[in-house]
């Protein structure tokens, strides 16, 4: 127990020595960490492979590409982001210096989620150490492949007291809590983000939640129905339905329920063939009380597709469900596995009713080829974040901020957006000592003449 | 709880999406703005008799200021309002991608005694701007203004959408028991972390603008006589119970020695020979604030003023010389007409004193050297900074005000209000065409698609994160 006192208490001193501030420190860091990605390329995929048994594609693509460009773009845009911001000035700073400054807020803890264990860890990191701070990293215990990976490589490639890793399940993470921090980002469920939030305001930490919820996903009769549905296969399966921005359900008209499942069907089989079980593409859920807790989602419902499972290698098949109803156990709590249910509504009003008697989502996504109508449905619900006419992809934009509102999460994160997450922004005045006269209407004794100027 | 059927009123009102258009927003803030024009008699007394605010400090405050924040917002409100579209990476160059700025739906704004019109007024623009329903709970300290606002805001804002509740400890307590989309708190660390405590329980986000004790430099080259007029104007404004307000001074031995007359001088241009009489220098606003004040005037040595009055709860501007880390003076924030001088051997010793504490929300730094203003600035952390003045960094609307650490988490004034009460929620539209552009990123995964994503991703592309 005293070690995580210990730990953040050097991060801590290491950033008082003011080394993590300099920006040729933050970007040599940086490029540590690409080296490190580049060369330990094979390891990092078996780790994901042990895991999730995610397979070499959807791992390189979902986890190492994404945090090669995240580490590309920082290294390149740091000196511009870093730089102080002059702001407008009214007539009284005329002749003064006003700006922003971008300033480190000093220790910041990353707690990682398990489903995407590396990338999760690794791009809330690369804000953290691109705004200058030291930072506390917490890979998810449950992908304990990649905790010990990171645990492993991070010391290797970084400066060792600015950048520890501490391992361990919730008994090392309440204690890691009770420290204090200067930002906390945390990416997991809504349970545990409460808490997170309750310890970081006994320090008036603020905090970046990204959590999760049941995603939305409203398809209309008038859209290409078999485009729609490949690239809602895609999101939905990818990673065994483990994905925080998965689309969680289908909101559709009944009229169209039986065709949105042909075409789910056949994008199935297109993916990964006729046996789903013996595809290299296809996943597996990450443990038995994953496994028994969707699988437990599957009672009492219409299987129009899918539903085999198998509990010694934790596989679930890619699953449809139909004529959903909204008050059914898949329908309470985010599903996190491959099973799709589809909640048939009569209207677009009845889709966003329903939306909005809910929790809001992380994500929300809308497919028609009336964009009127996809500009209703977002502008009348809220959600994090938003695509059209696919799914998922709002994720991989940098410029765009990526978080959750509401049970979904608070603030966000990617590219310039992270940068701003972990920096401390400071109203610079600079004003002359001299040009006092410029004062005297401010000081007393006031006078009627002095408030009518 | 009895704030829930008023929340859920608020609430259902949000639903009704009334506070979305623009116009609508525009004619609530302008409502806002006809409440300062006619309350501005009533408002100049209600602060006068809390506190003794002198109704020149009130006016530029409480109106003056607010007013400011007002027409920056309604000049500015449709551009902010704007979807704010984005750059995009190779693969997405045909689809639309943009941030949406959305309401939070219905927030909670917490206003303390100092400034409490200006301090629930200021959020309040921002909130409505953002679209957004509000409850307002002003505070019962400052019990005349409290009821001046309870009694007539309703009159000029849409009471389906914004409230006023009153009370105290209880009140606000069961109050934050309530699930709010947002919450906006201002005050004291202690409190900021309850409120924050009770809005984890439904994970509402907050701003937290707090306090603690501003530290002001003074170097050895500088002119004394402007110093002591810009730092004696900070520290008694509002008879020193101001959150920016400088609280303690740092300089050398000598310094102290040439500030003092210059500070008395200040002094007395300002209130005239018995600042008592003044009626531009305000009143402590309770007793219980009084007694605490008066406790820290034994801390160092009284150099100036020192004179107090229970009945009045008046207390002198006043300067304590030679003053310890250890004394009372310097063990909370003042947040009185006081001002304690520590003497410091230089500017090292100045920055070590300042970074062994609590990250300030305001900073001061005064120097005709501007390489040392940079210096005290660089090398400390402080919610805001300003060099060779005191609180005027606040009322530059394009700057952000809020604090770090333990003063605070968030900021506003301005468009960082509209964008502090507004969800930036981030959308790509994407063609429904083109789908051919996606089959790399489906299974079944070959050699051959792996090796067409990985020779098209160039690592080193400027500024895209390309996916395939």
């Amino acid at each position: 127990m005293e070690k995580m006192q210990q730990v953040v208490g050097r991060a801590r001193a290491a950033f008082r020595s003011g080394r993590s501030r300099p920006l040729e420190f933050r970007i040599q860091q940086l490029k540590a960490l690409q080296r490190m990605v580049q060369e330990k390329e094979k390891e990092i995929l078996a780790a994901l492979k042990a895991d999730l048994n995610k397979c070499g594609y959807n791992a390189y693509s979902h986890e190492i590409l994404g945090v090669l460009g995240e580490l590309a773009l920082t290294i390149e845009k740091l000196p511009s982001w870093a730089a102080p911001q002059p702001v407008k000035k009214n007539l009284l700073t005329m002749r003064d210096e006003a700006y922003i400054g971008y300033e480190p807020l000093g220790v910041v803890l990353v707690i990682g989620a398990w489903n995407y264990p590396f990338v999760l860890v690794m791009q809330p990191l690369i804000g953290a150490i691109a705004a200058g701070n030291a930072v506390v990293v917490k890979p998810s215990e449950v992908s304990e492949n990649t905790a010990r990976l990171v645990a492993e490589l991070l010391p290797q490639y970084l400066d060792k007291e600015l950048y520890p890793v501490v391992t361990g399940g919730v008994p090392e993470t309440t204690e890691l809590l009770t420290q204090r921090f200067d930002h906390i980002l945390y990416t997991g469920n809504t349970a545990v983000g409460k808490i997170v939030m309750a310890a970081a305001a006994k320090h008036l930490t603020p905090v970046t939640l990204e959590l999760g919820g049941k995603s939305p996903c409203y398809i209309d009769k008038d859209c290409d129905l078999a485009v729609a549905c490949r690239r809602i296969t895609w999101g939905k399966y990818m990673n065994c339905g483990q994905t925080c921005i998965a689309p969680d359900y289908i909101l559709c008209d009944p009229s169209i329920q039986s065709k949105v499942v042909e075409n789910i069907k056949a994008t199935l089989k297109e993916f990964y063939g006729e046996d789903v079980k013996s595809s290299p593409d296809y996943e597996r859920i990450v443990n038995q009380r994953h496994f028994k807790r969707v699988k437990s989602l599957l009672e009492g419902q219409k299987i129009a597709h899918g539903g085999e499972t198998d509990e010694a290698s934790c596989f679930i098949a890619p699953t449809i469900l139909t004529d959903v109803s909204p008050e059914s156990k898949v329908m309470e709590e985010e599903i996190f596995g491959p099973v799709l249910p589809i909640v048939p509504v009569k209207s677009v009003e009845e889709a966003i009713e329903l939306i909005n008697g809910r929790e809001k989502p992380l994500a929300l996504y809308v497919f028609s080829n009336n964009k009127q109508l996809i500009k209703r449905v977002i502008s009348e619900t809220s959600s994090g974040g938003v695509t059209g006419n696919d799914v998922i992809m709002h994720f991989f934009l940098s410029t765009l901020p990526f978080g959750g509102v509401g049970h979904s999460g608070m603030g966000a994160y990617h590219g310039k957006h992270s940068f701003e997450t972990f920096s401390h922004r400071r109203a610079c005045l600079i004003k002359d000592l001299k040009m006092e006269s410029a004062n005297k209407m401010r000081y007393p004794p006031g006078s009627q003449k002095k408030v009518d100027w | 709880n009895p704030y829930a059927g008023l929340v859920s009123h608020l609430r259902a009102s949000w639903l009704s999406g009334k506070t979305r258009p623009m116009e609508y927003r525009v004619a609530q803030l302008e409502a806002l703005g006809r409440f300062l024009d006619d309350k501005k008699q009533e408002i100049l007394e209600a602060t006068e008799l809390d506190m003794g605010k002198p109704s020149f400090e009130a006016f530029f405050s409480e109106i003056l200021l607010c007013k400011n924040e007002l027409n920056v917002t309604l000049n500015n409100l449709c551009s902010w309002m704007k979807d704010e579209h984005v750059d995009k990476n190779l693969v997405m160059q045909l689809d639309s991608a943009f941030i949406r700025k959305d309401p939070y739906g219905v927030v909670l704004i917490i206003a303390p005694w100092n400034y409490p019109i200006h301090l629930f007024l200021v959020p309040l623009i921002g909130a409505i701007a953002a679209g957004n329903c509000a409850i307002i709970k002003p505070s019962e300290i400052s019990k005349n203004t409290e009821r001046l606002v309870a009694e007539t805001l309703s009159c000029y804002l849409d009471s389906d959408c914004f409230a006023v509740v009153t009370g105290g400890v209880p009140e606000t307590t069961r109050l934050l028991e309530n699930k709010f989309d947002y919450i906006f708190f201002t005050g004291t660390p202690p409190v900021g972390r309850i409120v924050m405590t009770a809005a984890a329980k439904h994970l509402t986000p907050v701003t937290l603008e707090l306090g603690g004790k501003n530290p002001c430099y003074v170097s050895d080259t500088c002119d004394v006589t402007n110093v002591a007029r810009r730092v004696a104007w900070g520290r008694f404004f509002n008879a020193g119970q101001t959150c920016i307000a400088p609280d303690y001074l740092l300089c050398t031995l000598e310094m102290q020695e040439k500030l003092m007359p210059a500070l008395r001088e200040a002094i007395t241009e300002f209130f005239g020979p018995n600042p008592r009489e003044s009626l531009d220098f305000g009143r402590i606003v309770s007793d219980k604030q009084f007694q605490r004040l008066r406790a820290l005037l034994g801390s160092g040595r009284v150099a100036i003023g020192g004179q107090t009055d229970e009945a009045e709860r008046y207390i002198a501007p006043t300067v304590l010389a030679d003053v310890l880390p250890s004394d009372p003076a310097m063990q909370e924030e003042v947040f009185g007409p006081i001002l304690p001088i520590v003497v410091i051997a230089n500017m090292d010793e100045a920055i070590d004193f300042i970074n062994a504490r609590p990250r300030p929300l305001a900073l001061y730094a005064f120097s005709c050297d501007s390489k040392i203003v940079n210096q005290v600035l660089e090398r400390t952390s402080s919610g805001g900074f300003c060099g060779n003045d005191t609180l005027m960094h606040v009322t530059l609307t394009s700057l952000p005000f809020g604090g770090v650490g333990n003063s605070g988490l968030g900021k506003y004034h301005g468009k960082f209000t509209f964008d502090t009460f507004s969800l930036h929620r981030g959308c790509l539209h994407r063609n429904m065409g083109l789908e051919t552009l996606n089959t790399p990123r489906y299974p079944p995964y070959t050699q051959q698609k792996l090796g067409l994503l990985t020779t098209t991703f160039e690592v080193k592309r400027r500024g895209t994160c390309t996916l395939l």
